[in-house]
């Protein structure tokens, strides 16, 4: 990947030590990277600033890597070492992680029940070409919906516990479940996120899963056949992810860049064709650019002619760019909810997220039962109280963000 | 409960080795970590351990994986072997390699 300042590219772009980041932030430098970045360090570069940003941005191990083969003797040998440090525990919790992601499936399998496992180990190997290239503290399953309940009794029998309310415990006081479950192993070593569904519904994110169960294939990991997601459901399911946050690391543009530039064919013609069942094309138009313009990976002329006819995902990802390195908070769900308002493209998508938004919102979720909970036959007034609890929260931010991204012409 | 062991590096030179499978392994340097998945040992090899592993990911004879070793590093040939010996005893102590006598790999 060639590197460059980008069109896109905001303050703190030009600072030294994100520089160095971001010619560190890939597999592995050519020779002329490689020299680059050896002229880089002999800069007055501040190594806690640098080694910050990495941990912010995801990227520690790839930056251990390259300062380890490209330039050790011009990098402070205690800065080195502390991050060689990290990059061990790193390895070693990820192959705990893996080997524990493999009893998983196998014992799931066991029962009858077939996961695909996505993020994580799997991306770790099959995009990145090493399970310490990244780190993951947990991991991510998807099982069928109708699997779902017998799942999560399995894994509970396994020793695992559900972080939040129990799912039986929600479906006793007539909730439904949640698109994933975060759930704890037995002596808390082990993270996992057990997924029905890869986006919330909340985020009113248009998803065929029947084509995408069709379409998982299976690779090798530590000896055993694990099914994954094939690349081109892998590309969309990175692209949801990065949105879901608002692209908020490195590391989540580094995954697509390099899923693209050195991981298996993608097929760009399913992409296109996928992408509306897949999140919509202005979501995936948003994720390639900034792989594109952030990180320099060459898309296929058709691609970037698809994403040009819709300037709003290219002014969404150079506002993501301008403030890349700077820590706006983008976790309020007000703000997700209007940036995923930005993702629709047209009045009849806009209006169709509206409608679908209006019926989740008024769908009753465990934070109305975490506020008041109430026994199962009583489920009918947290109609009620959702909307009353909503409005106090969020709905003055939610119109303040919405006037402000209307004056500026982005909705 | 995972451990973390450095292993320094026996059998005869005609035997042939090959990592044993059940492990997963990695590393960003010349240093890697593995993992026996059965049991979530870690192990961590030195830099001549992990390229020592590098050359039984698929099966090699012993006698082989010493020339491979006296060509990359400047060492005696009775040390080479002696230190080789005792790292492929101890991955076969810890079950993470299959060694196999008088055949052909």
């Amino acid at each position: 990947m060639p590197v460059s300042l980008s069109r896109s590219a905001g303050p703190g772009w030009d600072c030294l030590e994100n520089r160095i980041l971001l010619l560190c932030a890939r597999t592995r430098l050519d020779d002329r990277q490689a020299a680059l970045l050896k002229e880089l360090l002999s800069g007055p570069v501040q190594w806690e600033d640098l080694e910050l940003s990495a941990l912010r941005h995801g990227v520690m191990p790839l930056l251990y890597k390259s300062l380890n083969e490209g330039s050790p003797e011009v990098v402070p040998p205690h800065f080195l070492d502390r991050l060689r440090g990290y990059v061990k525990e790193n390895a070693r919790r990820n192959l705990f992680l893996t080997g524990e992601l493999l009893r998983i499936i196998r014992f799931l399998r066991e029962h009858g029940i077939r996961a695909i496992a996505f993020k994580g180990p799997v991306l770790a190997v099959s995009v990145y070409g090493d399970l310490a290239s990244r780190g993951f503290m947990d991991l991510d399953l998807l099982i069928r919906p109708e699997e779902f309940k017998k799942g999560m009794a399995l894994l509970t029998s396994d020793g695992y516990r559900a972080v939040l309310p129990h799912p039986q415990v929600k479906a006793a006081a007539g909730f439904q479940l949640d698109y994933e479950y975060d759930l704890v192993g037995h002596d808390r070593r082990a993270r996992l996120d057990l997924h029905r569904k890869i986006v919330p519904d909340l985020f009113c994110v248009p998803f065929d899963y029947e084509s995408l169960w069709r379409q998982a294939q299976p690779i090798q990991l530590g000896g055993s056949e694990v099914w994954t997601l094939c690349p081109e459901d892998l590309l969309s399911v990175l692209c949801i992810h990065g949105a879901k946050d608002q692209w908020p690391k490195l590391e989540g543009i580094l995954a697509v860049a390099l899923l693209i530039s050195a991981g298996d064919p993608i097929d760009w013609e399913k992409v296109m064709r996928q992408a509306p069942a897949r999140g919509g094309d202005r979501l995936h138009g948003l994720g390639l650019w900034l792989a594109y313009d952030l990180l320099g990976v060459p898309l296929p002329e058709a691609v970037l002619r698809r994403i040009h006819a819709d300037p709003p995902a290219i002014r969404l990802a150079r506002e993501i760019g301008t403030n890349f390195f700077q820590q706006k908070d983008r976790q309020n769900i007000g703000s997700k909810l209007l940036f995923f308002f930005s993702l629709s493209r047209g009045a009849g998508q806009k209006m169709k997220f509206l409608g679908r938004l209006g019926l989740t919102l008024t769908r009753p979720t465990e934070n109305e039962w975490r506020w008041l909970p109430l026994p199962g036959w009583l489920f009918p007034l947290y109609y009620l109280l959702r909307p009353l609890r909503l409005a106090g929260r969020y709905g003055g931010e939610f119109l303040r963000r919405a006037r402000r991204k209307h004056a500026e012409g982005e909705i | 409960m995972a451990s973390r062991r450095v292993l320094r590096a026996v059998i005869s030179e005609a035997a042939v080795v090959v990592a044993a499978p059940g492990q997963l392994s990695s590393g960003l340097d010349a240093e890697a970590t593995l993992l026996r998945i059965e049991t979530g040992e870690s192990f961590c090899l030195d830099a001549v351990g992990t390229r020592v592993w590098s050359f039984i990911q698929a099966p090699r004879r012993v006698r082989e994986i010493r020339d491979l070793l006296l060509k990359e590093y400047e060492v005696d040939a009775q040390q080479c072997r002696e230190d080789l010996m005792e790292l492929l005893e101890e991955l076969a102590r810890e079950g993470l390699i299959e060694i196999q006598e008088g055949v052909c790999p």
